[in-house]
């Protein structure tokens, strides 16, 4: 245990009530603002004036807060506002099917990695080295080219783009961890290996668990979207925010707002995915590096 | 028949030589040929410096960790069997305690389940039996039923050592293992769990099987004793046949560096010089020649055997002769005039 | 530390060779490019014929085969739909690619890491908020939105700054100032910076130093600096490796540049088989070769990983 510095000496520090309140803000906002968004999502039907797909060739281009559009139209005539609010689902959707599966398998794959050590322990390790540095765009696009844009094509590669960093994570801490002498005394008295796991290693893990799983939902959003704007994700008619950019980029010029709005949408996703699990990092662990 | 043999036991470790590797460029022989039994109801102790392959030692008896070499008999069952199966109640009969009281429990759980955790793995008892038992134990080392709701941190060093016994306890052993068990606490707590040891063996007629550095200790405690460096006996006896006459270099040393029982005790001092060479590359011959005040120059070319020099006393050193010939007048002499130079 | 050396020679190849072939199977499976090289009304006749004149017909392994040989030999093929030799394409582009990286890089560390640095200092203050929330809008924005946003503000509406392609000076001010300001590459060099600025800060002898009375600047510039320079080597190294593999093909794309990435783009859709493959083991050959050095100089810092 080392010593900490006293407060009062490290240069800049500000104390008082002002940064309590910041403090406990970022936690409530971003998870308000998460809550609207899966609000939304939930509820698009109601909430969006219009229908998503419906194109209206009469009203194209129509710009922000003319008659009955609040944020304007597309090149179809489609209403910005209902694509966006739409366009939220698939967000949602694939940043939490892939942190669910992404991160079991991730983590699971990394206790089992560190747990048993030896060729297990390489084998998955060099997979999951490979796989960070694949480019995954690539790959993405090129599966939309054989099988075409799908949601699933989506979700294969962002659970392929994120058990990784969950890996290197859960084997880590479980290396750490193993060694720890309850770890031993439940050894001695014959409990099961994958109780032990279960039990002893699992629960360490879950605060770094949660931290990742926020971070995680950020990247994959935003990679979700990469794969819109390339056309190799969720195919049209259906609104994704990703491919709302890409439509927009005709008009980039003549009618702004078509990109606009949907990327900041995402933005107001990702940042507040990425608040919530930078803020849980200070949290629960101040010692966490920032590395990758 | 005694409750644990060890015989021939080795154990070594390669050292890693990276992904692409032809078979081990070196070993470290941690355990290098390590014979002792312990009967039923008898405290042993294993003595040494940090790095002697003690706790090695300990791992391996404890089922966790199979030899490289050697046999390992639990009641005359071998431990590490085939087909993978354990002598019968091993893991009822066989538990630990550990030396750090800070990793030895886990910090989420609470006490109660904690000290369970042998009764829930091995099954067969309602939950209410479970509960009954585990504050049962809790009164035996000295706590109380409502601390089985608390958590680690709320206790003490020498109160999380009491947890770790109670846990060992829960299945009623007859053998524990306590590799360093006071090591870590307090000077004024130790002696308050010594004595819990001490008590704990009476009453349930327990075997210890006690490893420290600390000869107080191990005096206090055990009945009889081994001295390992580098990953060998040296001597082995009872222990207060060793406490009061340490017969090899090594033991002389440690028991001198120990502080005295009485200020008023005068012994000459041996200094021993050098540090414990790494077991990487053990020095030929006896292994503490180099260290030793009373090395010849038959002790750098011969590892000496560990034989019998009186009733159930051996030592494994040149001055007492290979054959288990008792000490004879020049012998002795020889050391005496080593320890005044 | 030679055998640490060879055995992670030894996996990058493995990498690269298992990259490979997964890339080389893929880019197969998109279709027969022979199609979208002939005429809409050619007969089943005249494409097989062509696919056989191409030798896109023969077994994979043997496809494989040619492909490593050529590959050792320094050539990376011809391409497919324009016939030019592979390597003359990917030479023609690589530099314009490298330029905006290269220019990215050294505007990330000119600003990220006297940013990092005073907010590391003036922990909580104005400077620290700004530096923060820079790095995190930074990781939250998606480049190519901020890029056609810049389109839309500079090029569109106040005309000082071209819209796309490459050209003079003024052509680089978007792109390169969009790639300093997303792809975490900013946000990285200024956290990686201020965290370790800030261990240092912290430590012990840095008390030590200012009770010596050494000048206040000179402690934390020198030893702060030098340790966040490991992290932050990692970092860059990282940041390289994911600029090659897909951060490049999206600003590419936006703003029609001339380099690799939009030669990839067009290669996937024309089916240009040798195109593809060459530039994209091209960039995990990049990464292979980045991490491997990386690691090397890593075990060079730190004994005790050749172990």
């Amino acid at each position: 245990m080392s010593a900490t510095v006293a407060l009062t000496e490290r240069p800049g520090i500000r104390r008082g009530p002002s940064r309590r309140v910041r403090a406990w803000a970022i936690p409530v906002v971003t998870l308000a603002i998460l809550a609207l968004l899966m609000a939304m999502a939930l509820l698009a039907d109601f909430a969006a004036p219009y229908s998503p797909t419906e194109t209206a060739l009469s009203s194209r281009l129509r710009p922000p807060f003319s008659d009955g559009h609040l944020l304007g139209t597309d090149g179809l005539g489609r209403d910005i506002l209902s694509r966006v609010i739409h366009g939220s689902r698939v967000s949602l959707i694939v940043a939490a099917i892939s942190i669910l599966v992404g991160g079991s398998l991730g983590t699971g794959l990394g206790v089992v990695s560190a747990y048993y050590g030896g060729r297990i322990d390489a084998i998955i390790m060099r997979v999951a080295d490979v796989l960070l540095g694949f480019p995954l765009i690539i790959l993405a696009i090129l599966l939309a080219g054989i099988y075409g844009p799908s949601l699933n094509n989506v979700l294969v590669i962002l659970a392929l783009a994120q058990w990784p960093r969950f890996t290197r994570m859960a084997r880590g801490e479980a290396l750490a961890l193993k060694e720890r002498d309850y770890i031993l005394a439940a050894r001695i008295v014959g409990m099961p290996a994958w109780q032990i796991i279960w039990l002893h290693l699992l629960p360490h893990l879950f605060s770094s668990l949660l931290i990742l799983a926020s971070l995680s939902a950020a990247s994959a959003v935003i990679i979700e979207a990469a794969l819109s704007f390339f056309g190799a994700g969720v195919p049209p008619p259906a609104p994704t925010w990703g491919g709302m950019i890409n439509d927009g980029r005709d008009f980039v010029t003549t009618a702004w707002w078509v990109s606009f709005f949907p990327g900041l949408a995402l933005v107001l996703m990702v940042l507040s995915l990425n608040l919530l699990g930078d803020w849980l990092r200070d949290e629960f662990d101040p010692r966490l590096t920032q590395a990758g | 028949m005694n409750i644990l043999d060890v015989v021939g036991l080795e154990k070594r470790y390669p050292v890693r030589t990276g992904f692409f590797s032809r078979g081990p460029a070196a070993s470290i022989r941690a355990v290098d040929g390590v014979d002792f039994s312990i009967r039923e109801g008898e405290a042993f102790s294993l003595v040494g410096e940090s790095g002697c392959g003690k706790t090695t030692t300990a791992k391996v008896v404890l089922g966790i960790e199979p030899p490289t070499e050697g046999t390992i008999l639990f009641r005359g069952e071998q431990v590490y069997q085939a087909n993978g199966r354990l002598p019968q109640n091993f893991r009822r009969a066989v538990n630990a305690v550990f030396q750090d009281p800070w990793s030895s429990l886990d910090p989420r759980m609470r006490i109660g389940t904690i000290v369970a955790e042998p009764l829930t793995v091995n099954g067969g008892l309602s939950r209410a039996e479970v509960m009954e038992r585990v504050e049962a134990v809790l009164w035996e080392v000295g706590l109380n039923a409502q601390d089985a709701r608390k958590f680690p941190h709320e206790f003490s060093g020498g109160q999380r050592q009491r947890i770790a016994l109670a846990r060992a306890l829960a299945l009623s052993p007859d053998l524990i293992v306590l590799d360093e068990p006071v090591s870590a606490l307090d000077v004024s707590i130790r002696a308050q769990i010594m004595n819990l040891l001490k008590d704990l063996q009476a009453q349930r007629q327990l075997s210890y099987m006690l490893i420290s550095h600390n000869l107080a200790t191990v005096r206090y405690l055990s009945h009889s004793m081994a001295v390992m460096y580098l990953g060998r006996i040296v001597e082995m006896g009872a222990s207060e046949d060793i406490f009061s006459d340490p017969l090899h270099p090594y033991t002389k040393a440690l028991i001198q560096a120990a502080l005295p029982s009485s200020p008023r005790h005068r012994r000459p001092l041996t200094r021993l010089e050098g540090e414990v060479p790494s077991p990487l590359a053990p020095p030929p011959g006896c292994a503490f020649h180099p260290r030793c005040p009373a090395a010849m120059a038959h002790c750098a070319h011969v590892v000496p055997a560990l034989v019998e020099v009186a009733p159930g006393r051996q030592v494994a050193c040149h001055l007492y002769g290979a054959g288990g010939t008792s000490l004879d007048a020049a012998g002795s002499h020889a050391i005496q005039e080593a320890e005044v130079s | 530390m030679t055998r640490y050396i060879l055995s992670r020679l030894a996996q990058g190849f493995v990498v690269l060779i298992g990259a490979s072939l997964l890339i080389f199977t893929l880019v197969r499976m998109t279709g027969n490019p022979v199609v979208l090289m002939l005429p809409p009304d050619a007969s089943d006749e005249d494409i097989a014929r062509v696919t056989a004149q191409m030798g896109l017909d023969r077994p994979i392994y043997e496809q494989y085969g040619v492909f490593v040989a050529q590959m050792a030999g320094g050539d990376f093929g011809t391409s497919l739909r324009t016939r030019r030799p592979v390597r003359e394409l990917i030479g023609d582009r690589l530099w314009n690619s490298m330029q905006l990286g290269i220019l990215a890089l050294v505007g990330s560390l000119a600003v990220g890491i006297p940013l990092g640095v005073f907010s590391a200092v003036h922990r909580g203050r104005t400077v620290d908020i700004i530096a923060r929330s820079l790095a995190m809008l930074g990781q939250s924005v998606p480049s190519f939105w901020l890029g056609i946003v810049f389109i839309a503000v500079f090029a569109g509406w106040l005309r000082i700054l071209p819209a796309a392609r490459m050209g003079g000076p003024e052509h680089f001010v978007l792109p390169v100032v969009t790639l300093i300001l997303t792809g975490t590459l900013l946000s990285g060099v200024v956290r990686f910076v201020r965290s370790g600025m800030l261990e240092v800060l912290d430590a012990e002898y840095i008390k030590l130093a200012r009770a010596k009375g050494l000048s206040e600047r000179v402690v934390i510039w020198k030893h702060g600096l030098r340790n966040a320079v490991i992290p932050l080597v990692t970092f860059l190294g990282f940041y390289l490796t994911l600029l090659v593999g897909g951060v490049s093909l999206i600003i590419e794309t936006v703003f029609a540049w001339p380099g690799v990435g939009t030669l990839l783009n067009q290669a996937i859709f024309a089916r240009d088989f040798p195109v593809t493959q060459a530039v994209t083991i091209l960039f995990v050959a990049g990464f292979v070769v980045t991490n491997f050095v990386i690691d090397v100089l890593y075990a060079y810092l730190d004994p005790r990983i050749r172990l």
